[in-house]
Protein backbone atom coordinates (compact mmCIF):
# COMPACT_ATOMS: atom_id res chain seq x y z
CA UNK A 1 0.00 0.00 0.00
CA UNK A 2 1.21 3.12 -0.53
CA UNK A 3 2.35 6.04 2.04
CA UNK A 4 0.24 8.67 0.20
CA UNK A 5 -2.99 6.62 -1.42
CA UNK A 6 -5.76 7.98 -1.96
CA UNK A 7 -7.45 7.37 1.58
CA UNK A 8 -4.36 8.19 3.06
CA UNK A 9 -4.39 11.67 1.78
CA UNK A 10 -8.02 12.04 2.35
CA UNK A 11 -7.57 10.87 5.75
CA UNK A 12 -4.61 14.08 6.13
CA UNK A 13 -6.32 16.43 4.18
CA UNK A 14 -10.43 16.17 4.63
CA UNK A 15 -10.16 17.94 8.32
CA UNK A 16 -8.70 20.91 6.64
CA UNK A 17 -12.09 21.14 4.83
CA UNK A 18 -15.16 19.08 4.26
CA UNK A 19 -14.68 17.12 7.61
CA UNK A 20 -13.01 20.08 9.84
CA UNK A 21 -13.29 19.05 13.39
CA UNK A 22 -14.61 22.39 14.61
CA UNK A 23 -17.12 22.96 12.09
CA UNK A 24 -18.15 20.12 11.00
CA UNK A 25 -17.75 17.57 13.81
CA UNK A 26 -17.98 20.32 15.99
CA UNK A 27 -15.69 18.92 18.42
CA UNK A 28 -13.07 21.63 20.38
CA UNK A 29 -15.37 24.45 20.91
CA UNK A 30 -14.42 24.35 24.61
CA UNK A 31 -10.45 25.18 24.32
CA UNK A 32 -11.74 27.40 21.55
CA UNK A 33 -13.13 29.28 23.33
CA UNK A 34 -10.20 29.67 25.75
CA UNK A 35 -7.12 29.96 24.25
CA UNK A 36 -8.41 32.47 20.97
CA UNK A 37 -8.16 35.69 23.15
CA UNK A 38 -5.14 36.21 20.86
CA UNK A 39 -3.06 35.01 17.79
CA UNK A 40 -0.29 33.90 19.70
CA UNK A 41 -1.54 31.07 22.31
CA UNK A 42 -3.99 30.47 19.24
CA UNK A 43 -0.89 29.57 17.28
CA UNK A 44 0.59 27.67 19.86
CA UNK A 45 -2.68 25.21 21.12
CA UNK A 46 -3.08 24.74 17.42
CA UNK A 47 0.32 22.92 16.83
CA UNK A 48 0.27 21.59 20.26
CA UNK A 49 -2.70 19.38 19.47
CA UNK A 50 -2.01 18.81 16.15
CA UNK A 51 1.26 16.89 17.75
CA UNK A 52 -0.60 15.01 20.53
CA UNK A 53 -3.05 13.82 17.98
CA UNK A 54 -1.08 12.40 15.88
CA UNK A 55 1.07 10.45 18.26
CA UNK A 56 -2.12 9.59 20.55
CA UNK A 57 -3.89 8.30 17.49
CA UNK A 58 -0.44 6.61 15.98
CA UNK A 59 -0.34 4.47 19.58
CA UNK A 60 -3.96 3.64 20.13
CA UNK A 61 -4.04 2.50 16.82
CA UNK A 62 -1.19 0.60 17.69
CA UNK A 63 -3.05 -1.09 20.07
CA UNK A 64 -6.60 -1.31 18.43
CA UNK A 65 -6.46 -5.10 18.17
CA UNK A 66 -5.59 -5.39 22.14
CA UNK A 67 -7.59 -3.16 23.69
CA UNK A 68 -10.89 -4.21 25.73
CA UNK A 69 -14.18 -3.01 24.19
CA UNK A 70 -15.61 -2.27 27.48
CA UNK A 71 -12.57 -0.30 29.00
CA UNK A 72 -11.60 1.17 25.60
CA UNK A 73 -12.17 4.79 26.50
CA UNK A 74 -10.25 4.81 29.77
CA UNK A 75 -7.53 3.51 27.83
CA UNK A 76 -7.66 6.05 25.49
CA UNK A 77 -7.45 8.52 28.27
CA UNK A 78 -4.62 6.76 30.09
CA UNK A 79 -2.58 6.90 26.67
CA UNK A 80 -3.51 10.45 26.04
CA UNK A 81 -2.67 11.88 29.26
CA UNK A 82 0.53 9.71 29.88
CA UNK A 83 1.43 10.86 26.55
CA UNK A 84 0.76 14.30 27.34
CA UNK A 85 2.44 14.44 30.44
CA UNK A 86 5.71 12.55 29.65
CA UNK A 87 6.07 15.55 26.71
CA UNK A 88 5.35 17.90 29.39
CA UNK A 89 8.05 16.48 31.97
CA UNK A 90 10.70 16.36 28.95
CA UNK A 91 10.26 19.83 28.44
CA UNK A 92 10.61 21.12 31.25
CA UNK A 93 13.73 19.76 31.39
CA UNK A 94 15.25 19.84 28.00
CA UNK A 95 13.21 23.20 26.81
CA UNK A 96 12.01 24.95 29.67
CA UNK A 97 10.63 28.33 27.92
CA UNK A 98 8.40 25.92 26.02
CA UNK A 99 7.60 24.35 28.84
CA UNK A 100 6.28 27.30 30.71
CA UNK A 101 4.45 28.62 27.73
CA UNK A 102 2.37 25.55 27.09
CA UNK A 103 2.07 24.76 30.97
CA UNK A 104 -1.47 26.43 31.30
CA UNK A 105 -2.33 23.94 27.61
CA UNK A 106 -1.49 20.70 29.26
CA UNK A 107 -5.17 20.47 31.09
CA UNK A 108 -6.58 21.78 27.56
CA UNK A 109 -4.76 19.29 25.78
CA UNK A 110 -5.53 16.47 28.19
CA UNK A 111 -9.60 16.75 27.82
CA UNK A 112 -9.59 18.25 23.93
CA UNK A 113 -12.65 16.62 22.58
CA UNK A 114 -10.88 16.00 19.02
CA UNK A 115 -8.06 13.85 20.60
CA UNK A 116 -11.06 11.37 21.83
CA UNK A 117 -13.20 11.91 18.97
CA UNK A 118 -10.23 11.06 16.40
CA UNK A 119 -9.15 8.31 18.89
CA UNK A 120 -12.70 6.13 18.81
CA UNK A 121 -13.61 7.47 15.02
CA UNK A 122 -10.62 6.74 13.42
CA UNK A 123 -8.14 5.26 15.38
CA UNK A 124 -9.85 2.26 16.92
CA UNK A 125 -9.98 1.13 13.18
CA UNK A 126 -7.32 2.22 11.00
CA UNK A 127 -3.92 1.64 10.38
CA UNK A 128 -1.00 3.01 12.45
CA UNK A 129 0.20 5.07 9.29
CA UNK A 130 -3.56 6.65 8.40
CA UNK A 131 -4.03 7.32 11.89
CA UNK A 132 -1.33 9.41 12.42
CA UNK A 133 -2.22 11.57 9.13
CA UNK A 134 -5.11 11.29 10.18
CA UNK A 135 -4.33 12.72 13.13
CA UNK A 136 -2.48 15.66 11.39
CA UNK A 137 -4.81 16.61 9.24
CA UNK A 138 -7.69 17.03 12.10
CA UNK A 139 -4.83 18.83 14.31
CA UNK A 140 -3.99 21.66 11.44
CA UNK A 141 -7.94 21.90 10.86
CA UNK A 142 -8.61 22.69 14.01
CA UNK A 143 -5.51 25.22 14.65
CA UNK A 144 -7.09 26.70 11.41
CA UNK A 145 -10.36 27.68 13.29
CA UNK A 146 -8.53 28.90 16.19
CA UNK A 147 -5.77 31.14 14.11
CA UNK A 148 -8.72 32.53 12.43
CA UNK A 149 -10.87 33.13 15.58
CA UNK A 150 -7.50 34.57 17.28
CA UNK A 151 -6.92 36.43 14.68
CA UNK A 152 -10.73 38.65 14.66
CA UNK A 153 -10.46 38.64 18.43
CA UNK A 154 -6.69 40.38 18.69
CA UNK A 155 -7.40 42.43 15.86
CA UNK A 156 -10.57 43.83 17.22
CA UNK A 157 -10.27 43.37 21.11
CA UNK A 158 -6.80 44.81 21.17
CA UNK A 159 -6.10 46.39 18.02
CA UNK A 160 -2.85 44.31 18.07
CA UNK A 161 -1.62 41.05 16.39
CA UNK A 162 0.82 38.57 17.79
CA UNK A 163 1.40 41.31 20.27
CA UNK A 164 2.69 44.40 17.69
CA UNK A 165 0.03 47.07 17.42
CA UNK A 166 -1.60 47.03 14.38
CA UNK A 167 -4.16 49.91 14.90
CA UNK A 168 -2.45 53.12 14.12
CA UNK A 169 -2.52 55.70 16.81
CA UNK A 170 -4.13 58.42 15.16
CA UNK A 171 -7.41 55.98 14.58
CA UNK A 172 -7.80 56.07 18.84
CA UNK A 173 -7.28 59.96 18.63
CA UNK A 174 -10.17 60.14 16.21
CA UNK A 175 -12.69 58.18 18.47
CA UNK A 176 -11.80 54.08 17.56
CA UNK A 177 -11.99 52.25 20.59
CA UNK A 178 -11.33 48.43 20.90
CA UNK A 179 -13.97 46.23 21.05
CA UNK A 180 -14.08 44.78 24.24
CA UNK A 181 -16.39 42.39 23.95
CA UNK A 182 -13.96 40.78 21.57
CA UNK A 183 -11.83 39.45 24.30
CA UNK A 184 -14.74 38.00 26.26
CA UNK A 185 -15.03 34.17 25.63
CA UNK A 186 -18.84 34.62 24.44
CA UNK A 187 -17.31 36.10 21.35
CA UNK A 188 -15.60 33.38 20.18
CA UNK A 189 -18.67 31.07 19.85
CA UNK A 190 -20.23 34.11 17.93
CA UNK A 191 -16.65 33.97 15.64
CA UNK A 192 -17.18 30.38 15.10
CA UNK A 193 -20.52 30.55 14.46
CA UNK A 194 -19.98 32.96 11.47
CA UNK A 195 -17.18 30.95 10.42
CA UNK A 196 -19.19 27.93 10.16
CA UNK A 197 -22.16 29.71 8.30
CA UNK A 198 -19.71 31.24 5.49
CA UNK A 199 -18.37 27.46 5.25
CA UNK A 200 -21.63 25.89 4.50
CA UNK A 201 -22.69 28.60 2.25
CA UNK A 202 -19.95 27.67 0.10
CA UNK A 203 -19.87 23.92 0.99
CA UNK A 204 -23.69 23.45 -0.56
CA UNK A 205 -23.31 19.93 0.06
CA UNK A 206 -23.17 20.04 4.15
CA UNK A 207 -26.39 21.89 4.68
CA UNK B 1 -2.31 -18.92 17.58
CA UNK B 2 -5.64 -19.39 19.07
CA UNK B 3 -7.76 -15.92 19.12
CA UNK B 4 -8.24 -14.17 22.46
CA UNK B 5 -11.27 -12.96 23.58
CA UNK B 6 -10.53 -9.02 24.34
CA UNK B 7 -14.05 -8.84 25.58
CA UNK B 8 -13.89 -11.32 28.23
CA UNK B 9 -13.95 -10.41 32.16
CA UNK B 10 -10.38 -11.66 33.12
CA UNK B 11 -8.53 -9.83 30.32
CA UNK B 12 -10.50 -7.02 30.73
CA UNK B 13 -8.80 -7.13 34.32
CA UNK B 14 -5.33 -7.72 33.15
CA UNK B 15 -5.53 -5.19 30.53
CA UNK B 16 -5.90 -3.02 32.90
CA UNK B 17 -4.13 -3.92 35.81
CA UNK B 18 -1.19 -4.39 33.62
CA UNK B 19 -1.68 -1.04 31.59
CA UNK B 20 -1.80 0.94 34.58
CA UNK B 21 1.36 -0.67 36.43
CA UNK B 22 3.01 0.36 32.98
CA UNK B 23 2.07 3.77 32.76
CA UNK B 24 2.75 4.55 36.50
CA UNK B 25 6.24 3.35 36.04
CA UNK B 26 6.76 4.86 33.05
CA UNK B 27 5.76 8.05 34.64
CA UNK B 28 7.46 7.15 37.54
CA UNK B 29 10.66 7.03 35.86
CA UNK B 30 10.81 9.66 33.33
CA UNK B 31 9.82 12.34 36.16
CA UNK B 32 12.95 10.98 38.93
CA UNK B 33 15.31 10.92 35.69
CA UNK B 34 14.74 13.91 34.79
CA UNK B 35 14.19 15.89 38.41
CA UNK B 36 17.99 17.13 38.22
CA UNK B 37 17.65 18.86 35.18
CA UNK B 38 14.61 20.51 35.70
CA UNK B 39 15.50 21.32 39.38
CA UNK B 40 18.02 23.21 37.80
CA UNK B 41 15.68 24.89 35.51
CA UNK B 42 13.10 26.64 37.96
CA UNK B 43 16.18 27.34 39.66
CA UNK B 44 17.46 29.66 36.89
CA UNK B 45 13.74 30.29 36.23
CA UNK B 46 13.70 31.89 39.61
CA UNK B 47 16.76 34.06 39.14
CA UNK B 48 15.69 35.82 36.02
CA UNK B 49 12.32 36.63 38.15
CA UNK B 50 14.12 38.39 40.94
CA UNK B 51 16.01 39.65 38.18
CA UNK B 52 13.42 41.29 35.96
CA UNK B 53 11.76 42.84 39.58
CA UNK B 54 15.62 44.40 39.34
CA UNK B 55 14.19 45.84 35.54
CA UNK B 56 16.99 43.35 34.00
CA UNK B 57 15.20 41.71 31.33
CA UNK B 58 15.40 39.20 28.62
CA UNK B 59 19.25 37.92 29.27
CA UNK B 60 20.08 34.39 28.35
CA UNK B 61 20.07 31.50 30.40
CA UNK B 62 23.47 31.09 30.58
CA UNK B 63 23.86 35.06 31.95
CA UNK B 64 20.84 34.86 34.40
CA UNK B 65 23.88 33.21 37.02
CA UNK B 66 26.60 35.55 36.88
CA UNK B 67 24.21 38.81 36.80
CA UNK B 68 22.18 37.25 39.80
CA UNK B 69 25.48 37.02 41.83
CA UNK B 70 26.72 40.33 40.15
CA UNK B 71 23.10 42.75 41.35
CA UNK B 72 22.04 40.67 44.51
CA UNK B 73 24.15 41.42 47.35
CA UNK B 74 22.95 39.30 50.46
CA UNK B 75 19.91 38.01 51.51
CA UNK B 76 17.96 37.34 54.53
CA UNK B 77 14.63 35.57 55.48
CA UNK B 78 12.25 37.43 58.78
CA UNK B 79 9.75 36.28 60.75
CA UNK B 80 6.58 37.96 60.93
CA UNK B 81 7.49 39.64 64.24
CA UNK B 82 10.57 40.81 62.51
CA UNK B 83 13.13 38.27 63.77
CA UNK B 84 16.27 37.68 61.31
CA UNK B 85 15.99 33.81 60.88
CA UNK B 86 19.98 32.46 61.84
CA UNK B 87 21.38 30.77 58.42
CA UNK B 88 18.25 31.16 56.67
CA UNK B 89 18.99 31.55 52.84
CA UNK B 90 15.95 33.19 51.30
CA UNK B 91 16.11 31.54 48.09
CA UNK B 92 15.52 27.93 49.66
CA UNK B 93 12.46 29.83 50.80
CA UNK B 94 9.53 28.54 48.26
CA UNK B 95 6.54 30.60 47.19
CA UNK B 96 4.03 28.62 49.57
CA UNK B 97 6.10 29.54 52.74
CA UNK B 98 5.47 33.26 52.23
CA UNK B 99 3.45 34.60 54.72
CA UNK B 100 5.16 32.29 57.22
CA UNK B 101 8.46 33.55 56.63
CA UNK B 102 9.44 36.74 55.00
CA UNK B 103 12.41 36.07 52.48
CA UNK B 104 14.25 39.29 51.60
CA UNK B 105 17.07 40.07 48.88
CA UNK B 106 19.00 42.86 49.09
CA UNK B 107 20.34 44.43 45.90
CA UNK B 108 20.81 46.57 43.31
CA UNK B 109 18.42 47.65 40.35
CA UNK B 110 19.78 47.69 37.34
CA UNK B 111 19.97 51.71 37.17
CA UNK B 112 22.41 51.52 39.74
CA UNK B 113 19.89 51.78 42.89
CA UNK B 114 19.91 50.09 46.16
CA UNK B 115 16.94 47.82 46.64
CA UNK B 116 15.36 45.37 48.47
CA UNK B 117 13.23 42.31 46.58
CA UNK B 118 9.94 41.48 48.52
CA UNK B 119 8.15 38.25 47.09
CA UNK B 120 5.06 37.79 47.31
CA UNK B 121 2.23 35.69 46.66
CA UNK B 122 -1.55 35.36 46.18
CA UNK B 123 -4.75 34.24 44.46
CA UNK B 124 -6.25 34.95 40.59
CA UNK B 125 -9.40 33.99 38.85
CA UNK B 126 -7.88 30.24 38.41
CA UNK B 127 -4.96 29.27 40.57
CA UNK B 128 -1.89 30.84 42.48
CA UNK B 129 -0.06 34.09 41.37
CA UNK B 130 3.57 35.42 42.79
CA UNK B 131 5.76 38.28 42.20
CA UNK B 132 8.84 40.04 43.04
CA UNK B 133 8.45 43.63 43.79
CA UNK B 134 11.70 45.84 44.26
CA UNK B 135 11.54 48.34 46.81
CA UNK B 136 13.64 51.43 48.27
CA UNK B 137 15.13 50.27 51.14
CA UNK B 138 13.39 53.10 53.25
CA UNK B 139 10.01 50.90 51.35
CA UNK B 140 8.50 54.05 50.04
CA UNK B 141 8.90 53.68 46.21
CA UNK B 142 8.42 50.71 44.15
CA UNK B 143 11.74 50.42 41.41
CA UNK B 144 10.50 47.51 39.64
CA UNK B 145 7.95 44.62 39.56
CA UNK B 146 7.46 40.92 38.23
CA UNK B 147 4.46 39.10 38.14
CA UNK B 148 3.79 35.23 36.98
CA UNK B 149 0.83 32.88 37.73
CA UNK B 150 0.23 29.21 37.59
CA UNK B 151 -2.86 29.15 35.11
CA UNK B 152 -4.56 32.63 33.96
CA UNK B 153 -6.84 32.75 30.82
CA UNK B 154 -4.18 33.60 28.27
CA UNK B 155 -4.21 36.63 26.60
CA UNK B 156 -6.50 38.33 29.25
CA UNK B 157 -5.20 36.98 32.83
CA UNK B 158 -1.77 36.07 31.51
CA UNK B 159 -1.72 39.68 30.50
CA UNK B 160 0.06 40.48 33.91
CA UNK B 161 3.19 38.58 32.98
CA UNK B 162 4.26 40.87 30.55
CA UNK B 163 6.76 43.15 30.89
CA UNK B 164 3.97 46.21 29.62
CA UNK B 165 1.83 45.43 32.73
CA UNK B 166 4.85 45.35 35.04
CA UNK B 167 6.19 48.35 34.09
CA UNK B 168 3.64 50.44 35.22
CA UNK B 169 4.84 50.17 38.84
CA UNK B 170 8.24 51.58 38.48
CA UNK B 171 8.31 54.43 40.23
CA UNK B 172 5.19 54.32 42.15
CA UNK B 173 4.82 55.74 45.65
CA UNK B 174 4.15 52.07 48.17
CA UNK B 175 2.05 54.11 50.68
CA UNK B 176 -0.88 56.52 50.90
CA UNK B 177 -1.75 59.49 52.62
CA UNK B 178 -1.58 57.58 56.24
CA UNK B 179 2.27 56.46 57.12
CA UNK B 180 3.53 52.92 57.25
CA UNK B 181 -0.27 51.89 55.53
CA UNK B 182 0.67 50.47 51.91
CA UNK B 183 -1.68 51.94 49.64
CA UNK B 184 -0.21 50.79 45.81
CA UNK B 185 -2.81 48.65 43.93
CA UNK B 186 -4.40 47.61 40.93
CA UNK B 187 -7.42 49.05 39.76
CA UNK B 188 -9.81 48.83 36.74
CA UNK B 189 -8.42 50.11 33.53
CA UNK B 190 -8.72 54.01 33.47
CA UNK B 191 -9.90 54.24 36.86
CA UNK B 192 -6.67 55.48 38.34
CA UNK B 193 -7.49 58.34 40.74
CA UNK B 194 -3.82 58.31 42.91
CA UNK B 195 -0.44 57.38 42.08
CA UNK B 196 -0.74 54.53 43.93
CA UNK B 197 -3.40 53.00 42.24
CA UNK B 198 -1.98 51.03 39.18
CA UNK B 199 -3.98 50.23 35.53
CA UNK B 200 -5.53 46.88 35.55
CA UNK B 201 -5.59 44.21 32.22
CA UNK B 202 -9.10 44.67 30.70
CA UNK B 203 -10.97 41.81 30.25
CA UNK B 204 -9.20 40.39 33.43
CA UNK B 205 -10.76 42.15 36.11
CA UNK B 206 -10.38 38.95 38.66
CA UNK B 207 -6.90 38.40 37.87
CA UNK B 208 -6.43 42.14 38.24
CA UNK B 209 -7.58 42.28 41.43
CA UNK B 210 -5.63 39.21 43.11
CA UNK B 211 -2.58 40.89 41.71
CA UNK B 212 -3.87 44.25 43.69
CA UNK B 213 -4.52 42.05 47.03
CA UNK B 214 -1.51 40.46 46.68
CA UNK B 215 0.45 43.65 46.21
CA UNK B 216 -1.10 45.53 48.86
CA UNK B 217 -1.80 42.60 51.43
CA UNK B 218 1.97 41.59 50.70
CA UNK B 219 3.99 44.44 51.33
CA UNK B 220 1.81 45.13 54.36
CA UNK B 221 2.98 41.77 55.74
CA UNK B 222 6.57 42.92 55.62
CA UNK B 223 5.70 46.70 56.21
CA UNK B 224 4.90 45.21 59.69
CA UNK B 225 7.60 42.72 60.08
CA UNK B 226 9.68 45.57 59.53
CA UNK B 227 7.83 48.32 61.73
CA UNK B 228 10.46 48.52 64.25
CA UNK B 229 13.30 49.58 61.90
CA UNK B 230 10.79 51.50 59.83
CA UNK B 231 9.29 53.67 62.39
CA UNK B 232 13.41 54.34 63.23
CA UNK B 233 13.42 55.57 59.37
CA UNK B 234 10.56 57.83 59.54
CA UNK B 235 12.35 59.69 62.59
CA UNK B 236 14.51 60.70 59.55
CA UNK B 237 17.57 58.00 61.00
CA UNK B 238 20.32 57.40 57.96
CA UNK B 239 18.64 54.03 55.49
CA UNK B 240 22.03 53.65 54.87
CA UNK B 241 23.07 49.92 56.03
CA UNK B 242 25.14 49.07 59.18
CA UNK B 243 23.45 52.75 60.29
CA UNK B 244 20.02 51.89 60.21
CA UNK B 245 18.92 53.38 63.92
CA UNK B 246 20.31 55.03 66.65
CA UNK B 247 20.52 53.40 70.07
CA UNK B 248 18.74 50.32 70.49
CA UNK B 249 15.50 50.98 70.57
CA UNK B 250 14.54 49.75 66.88
CA UNK B 251 15.99 46.61 67.62
CA UNK B 252 13.53 43.55 67.93
CA UNK B 253 12.76 43.13 71.50
CA UNK B 254 14.52 40.32 72.02
CA UNK B 255 17.74 41.59 70.85
CA UNK B 256 17.22 44.57 72.68
CA UNK B 257 19.59 43.25 75.78
CA UNK B 258 21.87 42.25 73.56
CA UNK B 259 21.95 45.29 71.78
CA UNK B 260 22.05 46.87 75.46
CA UNK B 261 25.05 45.10 76.43
CA UNK B 262 27.25 46.54 73.66
CA UNK B 263 26.74 43.57 71.15
CA UNK B 264 25.69 44.12 67.21
CA UNK B 265 22.03 44.27 67.21
CA UNK B 266 20.64 41.97 64.51
CA UNK B 267 18.70 44.11 61.48
CA UNK B 268 17.81 43.11 58.55
CA UNK B 269 20.14 41.79 56.09
CA UNK B 270 22.95 43.66 57.92
CA UNK B 271 24.96 44.12 61.45
CA UNK B 272 23.64 47.18 63.19
CA UNK B 273 26.79 49.15 64.93
CA UNK B 274 25.52 49.35 68.50
CA UNK B 275 26.40 52.97 70.31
Amino acid sequence: MALFSKANMEALTGPLNLNNPVVVQVLGICSALAVTAQLEPAIVMGLSVTIITAFSNLIISLLRNTIPNRIRIIVQLVVVAALVTIVSQVLKAFAYDVSVQLSVYVGLIITNCILMGRLEAFAMMNGPWASFLDGIGNGIGYAIILVIVGFVRELLGAGTLLGIQIVPEWCYEHGYVNNGMMTMPAMSLIIVGCVVWAHRAYNKELQ
Amino acid sequence: MAKINTNSNVYTICYAAVLVVLVAFLLAFVSSALKPAQDANVAIDKKSQILASLNVRGLAKSEVEAKYDELIEETCVLTPDGQMIEGADAFGVETKEIGQKFPIYQATTAAGDEAFVLPLKGRGLWGGLWGYVAVTPDFKQVLGAYFDHESETAGLGALIKEPKFQEQFIGRPVFGSEELQVALTVVKKGTATAQTEVDGVTGATLTSKGVGEMVTAGIQQYVDAFSAYLDGMFGGQEPECGKRQQGCNGCPEADRARCQDGQDCNRPCCQNEAE
